[in-house]
């Protein structure tokens, strides 16, 4: 064989062993190879890469998801919190003739607001829409409903105090059975949402945590297998972040397309929610639609998983260089 | 260039592998490092490296005492020298080029420049053609000279080689040590060690021998 030394051979002179000066472009340019190496590595094994992904996929989900849907109810009770109700269940010997002469008198009261009628057919039949309760029902033959009248206070009978003697008033109508403020539910309600809210974040503690484990210990695993290339990096001179970087971009891949695929078992789940939402929603005249994530909690989503993932290796990283040592 | 003051090498097993080293290394100076198997020649090799640190006296490089080195510097030195390993540990699931790149992609060179440079490289060991090929497709000498052609892709002032001809056939063994030479000719430090005391006889150049971790002989 032939050598041929052309001015290639020009040595690097170099004074002393120094650590270069910190050269943005170099800087960058170590950063995109360790972005595309770890890229590469994620496609080079699709199905174990689709595997980890689904499961951190879930795992995000489950928090954001029961996020969502709180939210949902939130969104749900506020409209109901803007229109306290209260319903008057008519003793079974109100027939629907004295019950409309009811509703006339009650129209006439400067403390209502609105009075509406809902006839035990009527009742029977806003029931039975609903699913479920068609073939319950059927099985009666005579109508076991109250008529019902509902009641919407004035502006100025919607504080709390108001509330109490007015329900107290017309608790006292003869053709009342049981007059009953819908308030009570609605504030039930809010104090579950609020214990809802309080598990759902003991819950996203727990699965932020899980995620953490699950790719600092794929990470590890990665290291293990690549244990001979970390050693010929080190012969030849990378330095500790080097060899650490496409573990990082890694696990923030990891991440990062886990929290995508989480966004996704959300706006699934959403769908397959949103048609009986919607149908619902038709049956109270509401034009209530469900939320999903949202730009912000996607972004939020999005960043967690990248976060999580990027620690995760941190861990796994430094654990194998420090045993190294 | 390199300096080794009353140097010993004690592993932690208590046993003994280099004893009281005095020697130096002037720069674009070429030496051999023989001795029998078990001699100490790969420890004195990685104290160079600082793979291992010595337990006595001072190894110094361009002034620099290595064991005082804080080891977040150690990659540098590393990058200031080529080392040909008996073993030449290439990455299998990586390209010939990619290999001998490795060293560049480290260093942050730019793309462009990498592959004039490995190129360079793999012609100065004979090896262009096989630049797209992955290392088990190679012959054992073959892959010797990938590794060499990795340990002199950054053009390092200081050559270091533990026993490079170990698995060449002697006129392959012939033609690296006459890549050697021409690389100390333009200026490169080199230190080889060997023990194919043949080859290195009709080289002309000085020779270090150890002997139980003693140097016991050096010059011509
Ligand atoms: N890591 C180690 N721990 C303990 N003893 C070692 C280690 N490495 C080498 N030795 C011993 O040190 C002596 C010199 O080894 P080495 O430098 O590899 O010799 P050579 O390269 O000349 O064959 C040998 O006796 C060897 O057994
Ligand atoms: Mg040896």
């Amino acid at each position: 064989m032939k050598y041929q030394f052309s001015s290639q051979t020009t040595v690097n002179k170099l004074p002393s062993i120094n650590i270069p000066q910190p050269d943005i472009r170099v800087y960058a340019l170590s950063h995109w190879r360790a972005l595309l190496v770890s890229l590469r590595r994620l496609i080079h094994m699709p199905l174990e890469s689709l595997t980890i992904l689904a499961v951190i996929g879930i795992a995000l989900a489950l928090p954001s998801g029961l996020f969502v849907l709180l939210q949902n109810i939130q969104k749900l009770s506020l409209a109901w919190d803007q229109q306290t109700k209260i319903s008057l269940f008519l003793k079974s010997t109100v027939d629907d003739a004295a019950a409309m002469q009811l509703v006339n008198r009650l129209n006439l009261e400067n403390s209502l607001a609105q009075v509406n009628y809902v006839s035990p057919q009527q009742g029977l039949d806003r029931l039975s829409k609903q699913v479920g309760f068609t073939q319950a029902l059927g099985q009666f033959n005579d109508n076991p409903l109250p008529g019902l009248i509902e009641v919407v206070p004035s502006k100025a009978m919607q504080l709390p105090e108001a509330l109490g003697g007015l329900v107290e008033q017309l608790q006292k109508l003869p053709e009342v059975d049981v007059a009953q403020l819908d308030m009570a539910w609605v504030k039930r309600l809010h104090s579950l949402l609020k214990l809802s809210k309080k598990g759902a974040y003991a819950l996203a503690i727990f699965f932020a945590s899980a995620v953490f484990l699950i790719i600092g210990n794929t990470i590890h695993l990665a290291i293990q297998n690549q244990r001979r290339e970390i050693e010929v990096i080190k012969l030849v001179g990378g330095t500790y972040a080097f060899i650490r970087r496409p573990f990082l971009y890694r696990g923030m891949l990891y991440g990062f397309f886990g929290a995508i695929f989480a966004a996704l078992f959300i706006t699934l789940g959403l769908l397959w929610l949103s048609d009986t939402v919607v149908e619902l929603a038709v049956e109270y005249n509401s034009a209530y639609t469900l939320a999903g994530l949202g730009w912000s909690g996607l972004g939020l989503l999005l960043l967690s998983g990248a976060v999580l993932g990027v620690a995760g290796a941190w861990l796994a990283v430094n654990h194998y260089l420090r045993l190294a040592d | 260039m390199l300096e080794f003051k009353n140097v010993s090498k004690q592993y932690s097993n208590g046993h003994e592998a280099l004893i009281n080293l005095n020697f130096t290394l002037e720069s674009g100076e070429m030496s051999f490092l023989t001795g029998h198997s078990g001699a100490g020649k790969s420890t004195l090799l990685r104290l160079i490296t600082r793979a291992e640190r010595c337990t006595r006296g001072q190894v110094l490089i361009d002034g620099q005492d290595l064991s005082l080195l804080p080891d977040k510097k150690i990659p540098y030195l590393r990058r200031f020298m080529g080392v040909v390993y008996q073993s030449p540990h290439l990455l299998d699931d990586r390209t010939v080029f990619d290999n001998v790149a490795l060293p560049l992609i480290i260093a942050g060179v730019r793309y462009q420049e990498i592959g004039r440079r490995v190129r360079a490289s793999l012609d100065k060991v004979g090896l262009l053609n096989k630049e797209k090929l992955y290392p088990y497709a190679l012959s054992t000498g073959e892959q010797q000279r990938i590794g060499i052609a990795r340990a002199i892709v950054n053009k390092p002032p200081f050559l270091l080689a533990d026993e490079p001809t170990g698995n060449l056939d002697p006129s392959l063994s012939a033609e690296i040590m006459e890549l050697f030479d021409e690389l100390h000719q333009v200026g490169v430090t080199v230190l080889i060690a060997s023990h194919d005391l043949t080859l290195i006889a009709c080289m002309q150049h000085r020779i270090l021998h150890l002997k139980h971790g003693y140097l016991i002989k050096d010059g011509l």
